[in-house]
């Protein structure tokens, strides 16, 4: 029964908290056999609906189930299986806005966390967020950096769109 | 009909296999399978001589370790050979005729630099055993094999330079003499073929290889009709669409040194299928 209620409690906090689309830029991607072995690895994900390589743009663009629990971080591992670098991602994702330790943090439901980051020509976009939405669901999409700045950190997202 | 079996064959394998092969034809290059990946490419493989001509088909099953690191294994049929069959280095498929080489590559260098570009270096080391117990009229032993390979991929050029050294082991009296090689190829895909993915994928190179076989040991005593000298230089070109992929291509020698009495060799072709899964 603890349970039960336990997990009426937090379940709101992951309803539909999921990365949504993905675009992975990536370096050092040449050729054709490159390209289908990145499109396969990453169709072979759980969650993941349809993927899109572009050699031209050096991109993959990942769209990905409303239900998914996939990881940024597993994207980019099966990228870097493939022999090359995952470089800064544009992602959109939804979930609850909560606040901790004076950060505003989206956690989707495979556990990471998104901590969300001042886009350079959006001021006040945080302040906003922190009056107006925290506790609620939301959607939003922005830019997401190479690499965490230690394994256990949330990966930083500069919010460049934020959708109703 | 003879002449046709082994091209008909290799059709048919090639629809079982998948492959790594995207570089070069008859040069060192860089590129390692991905993680868990497996290949399989199959070969056929002429090498004109004045005195004749050897023809057989050449098989490569790859597996990525992890994306830098990979084995694989190469094996032969022959279908035709000659008396002095040519000594010959340079892909992963060109080993001596006649040897079973098991190979591993350890792409230790990467930078991938840019979208579409990357600069790296590889590491081959192998070893090999032979299927005959003469060749040549010499007493064939095992083999060990190492080469370095370095250079750069992008969407427009391709340029790769290596250079190894195979040392045969001695049999009785007799032992093969060590073959230095170095190969320098570049790629260059045409505007028409930088369509994007999943578009067909075109490349055309040229190949030089530069092999110096050392003089052979029979009962004891150096060989004076063995070792020498020989560049070749020739086109290939390497098609990728879909799940299929072929390349071929051709050297010629425009230097040969060869000591003693020998065949010269003519030319030397080569044409790979092959299949993703």
């Amino acid at each position: 029964m603890a349970r039960l209620i336990l997990f009426l409690l937090v379940a709101p906090l992951f309803a539909e908290a999921q990365l949504l689309e993905v675009k992975q830029t990536i370096y050092g991607m040449d050729c054709a056999p490159c390209a289908r072995g990145v499109e396969a690895s990453l169709k072979r994900l759980d969650g993941v609906q349809a993927v899109t390589i572009s050699l031209n743009n050096g991109t993959a663009e990942i769209r990905l189930a409303p239900d998914n629990r996939q990881r940024l971080g597993e994207i980019r591992q099966r990228i870097s299986d493939n022999g090359f670098s995952a470089k800064e991602a544009q992602v959109k994702l939804s979930g609850v806005l909560r606040e901790k330790e004076g950060k505003l943090i989206i956690e989707v439901e495979s556990g990471e966390v998104y901590a969300l980051q001042q886009f350079a020509d959006a001021k006040n976009v945080l302040e906003q967020l922190r009056k107006s939405k925290a506790g609620k669901h939301i959607t939003v999409a922005g830019v997401v950096a190479e690499a965490k700045s230690t394994p256990d950190a949330p990966w930083n997202i500069q919010v460049t769109q934020l959708f109703d | 009909m003879k002449r046709l079996l082994p091209i008909l064959s290799l059709l048919f394998v090639s629809h079982l296999a998948l492959s790594s092969g995207h570089g070069p034809v008859f040069g060192l290059a860089t590129p390692t399978l991905g993680k868990g990946h497996a290949s399989f490419d199959v070969a056929i493989m002429s090498n004109r001589q004045s005195g004749g001509s050897a023809l057989m088909l050449k098989y490569l099953w790859g597996y990525g370790i992890t994306e830098n690191l990979q084995i694989a294994l190469s094996t032969h049929s022959p279908i035709e050979t000659v008396p002095l069959p040519t000594r010959t280095r340079g892909s992963l498929m060109m080993q001596a005729n006649g040897d079973i080489e098991g190979l591993v590559l350890w792409r230790f260098h990467r930078d991938d630099y840019d979208i579409g570009n990357r600069f790296e270096t590889t590491a081959i080391v192998s070893g090999s055993i032979p299927t005959e117990k003469k060749r040549g009229g010499v007493a064939v032993g095992n083999a060990l094999h190492a080469a370095l390979v370095t250079g750069y991929a992008s969407r427009v050029t391709y340029l790769w330079i290596g250079g190894g050294y195979q040392h045969y082991f001695k049999k009785g009296n007799d032992q093969l003499g060590g073959l230095w090689y170095g190969s320098l190829v570049f790629g260059w895909r045409p505007p028409l073929f930088r369509e994007d993915y999943p578009k067909p994928d075109w490349r055309l190179f040229i190949e030089s290889l530069a092999e110096f076989p050392g003089r052979n040991t029979v009962n004891g005593i150096k060989d004076p009709n063995s070792g020498g000298s020989r560049l070749l230089v020739g086109p290939t070109v390497l098609g990728l669409y879909g799940d299929w992929g072929i390349s071929g291509g051709v050297l010629v020698p425009i230097h040969q040194k060869l000591n003693g009495n020998q065949p010269s060799e003519k030319a030397r072709l080569m044409l790979t299928l092959t299949y993703w899964i």
